[in-house]
């Protein structure tokens, strides 16, 4: 076999070779002493380089950092009423945002409209029961009043009324 | 013939003078009357046993009792256990329900207790329905007492039975009955002494306790007519009533931002509350274990405390009814059905 010259190396160093070429100079420097030190050589050249690159690379100065942000920030202010509505009015945006107001539009009567959850104590009939009879002679004055009977079950037999006197001048 | 007009004359007159030195002894209304009066002239110390019995529950509580004319009142409770402690202390139209074990004060206030009007319209009622008579004395708490039965004219039953003091006539004890014949009621007295001497502050409300307001009951309309307009709702009234039941009194009230209409219905002695609302708000029965009951055609559900039922129902329009009263659960039915 020919000796490989120096356009196959670097193309072999860079992984630029079709699979069979691959392959063969592979074989090829196994087995060549004179193109395993042209390839050694290549090699180091370009690693030389590569460190080379690497050093040129720098930090950028702070102060180059900081004067592109406030240039991002002083456009930002520049971007007009009309630019944001735009940006809300986008599809990805307004349509869900549609569902949404949809949605509350259709539920939030129905929450409006359900009863508020009042209730009146059976306890109250009864304690109003006894007081509206208390006028009836022999009446039972000693019935032991709810609120202290219902200790055991922790109920609480307070309710606010409202006397008819307060309520005699107020429209249904 | 002078001489005989003279004789008749002074007859007369003697037996007038008898009469009105026996009559109210033998009189079972002015002996009943004075027994409501009482009361407001006799002070008293003593131990009270008071028997609710109803269908599925009855109540037991054993009270002492300390009362001073005309209005201060204090009972203690010593049984049941549950209440053990705990106190009300009555002043006038004002209680004070004293919750030791909750460590609080209920105040209430009941201005029907001062219509003197309505009672003395009420009395007359119970005397126009009922027949009082005597029975043989007894002896209660190891007083002597008159016997009064108070029976139904209508009916033939008898509805109540009070035992009265000679002396003091104030009421030793008191059965109540239903219509058939069962009691529903018993108070008694076990010990009492009459004293004059019970210092006022044997009636102080506790201080230290906090105090929240329970139920006010301001005075009751008898102008049942005016109260339906007010309600603001078209208001029912039941179209069947228990012989010599009449509309005696009524309410309007706002109970948890809920107007309210009550109407007292009563023959004197037996009472039952229609009370109503136009929002559909039934009663809550948190605490209590009711049942169900057919109201004509709607469903209903009732309980029974002691000798009161309550029984609540959906009426058309959106009406909620509420019926309460010291009668079984088949009569309160039967008023039900006909609202």
């Amino acid at each position: 076999m020919n000796h490989i010259n120096q356009e196959q190396l670097v193309d072999y160093l860079h992984r630029g070779l079709a699979p069979e070429d691959d392959a063969m100079v592979h074989a090829h420097l196994d087995a060549c002493a004179p193109c395993r030190l042209a390839y050694q050589d290549e090699a180091s050249l370009s690693e030389a380089l590569r460190a080379n690159a690497r050093n040129e690379i720098r930090e950028l100065p702070s102060g180059v950092v900081a004067s592109i942000w406030a240039a991002i920030a002083a456009a930002r202010r520049r971007e007009s009423l009309a630019d944001r509505l735009l940006t809300w009015l986008r599809p990805a945006v307004l349509v869900p945002a549609m569902a949404v107001v949809v949605l509350a539009l259709l539920l939030v009567p129905r929450f409006a409209q359900s009863p508020p959850s009042q209730t009146i104590d059976a306890s109250y009939y009864l304690q109003d029961h006894a007081a509206l009879g208390s006028t009836m002679p022999f009446a039972d004055s000693d019935q032991v009043p709810e609120a202290l009977e219902n200790d055991d079950e922790g109920q609480t037999s307070v309710v606010a009324v409202m006397p008819a006197v307060m309520m005699a001048d107020v429209a249904p | 013939m002078l001489h005989r007009n003279l004789r008749t004359v002074f007859g007369l007159l003697c037996a007038s003078l008898f009469w009105i030195a026996v009559a109210p002894a033998d009189n079972p209304s002015l002996v009943l009357q004075l027994a409501m009066d009482a009361p407001a002239h006799v002070s008293f110390v003593g131990e009270v046993q008071d028997l609710e019995i109803g269908d599925s529950k009855s109540v037991a509580t054993i009270y002492r009792i300390e009362h001073r004319a005309p209005d201060l009142t204090q009972r203690w409770y010593e049984a049941p256990q549950a209440l053990y402690g705990d106190s009300v202390i009555s002043r006038g139209n004002v209680s004070y329900n004293v919750d030791v074990k909750r460590g609080r004060v209920i105040v209430n206030r009941n201005d029907a207790i001062d219509d003197q009007v309505a009672i003395a319209d009420n009395f007359g009622l119970l005397t126009q329905n009922y027949r009082v008579f005597f029975a043989p004395d007894q002896t209660v708490a190891g007083l002597p007492a008159r016997v009064l039965f108070l029976v139904n004219k209508h009916t033939g039953e008898t509805t109540m039975r009070v035992w009265i003091d000679r002396k003091t006539s104030l009421v030793l004890q008191k059965e109540r009955y239903a219509s058939n014949g069962s009691l529903t009621s018993q108070v008694r007295f076990e010990q009492i002494r009459y004293t004059s001497a019970i210092p006022a502050g044997v009636f102080a409300v506790p201080t230290g306790l906090p105090r929240s307001d329970g139920q006010n009951h301001a005075l009751p309309s008898n102008d049942i007519t005016a109260m339906v307009k007010a309600a603001g709702f078209k208001a029912r009234g039941p179209s069947y009533l228990p012989d010599g039941f009449v509309p005696v009194a009524g309410d309007l009230s706002d109970v948890n931002g809920i107007r309210t209409l009550h109407l007292l219905y009563s023959d004197g002695i037996r009472t039952a509350s229609l009370f109503q609302n136009a929002r559909g708000i039934a009663a809550n029965f948190a605490g209590y274990a009711p049942r169900g009951v057919a109201v004509g055609g709607a469903r209903g559900q009732f309980v029974q405390e002691g000798a009161t039922t309550l029984l609540t129902w959906q009426g058309s329009g959106g009406l909620s009814f509420t019926l309460v009263g010291d009668m079984s659960r088949d009569e309160l039915v039967k008023i039900a059905a006909s609202v």
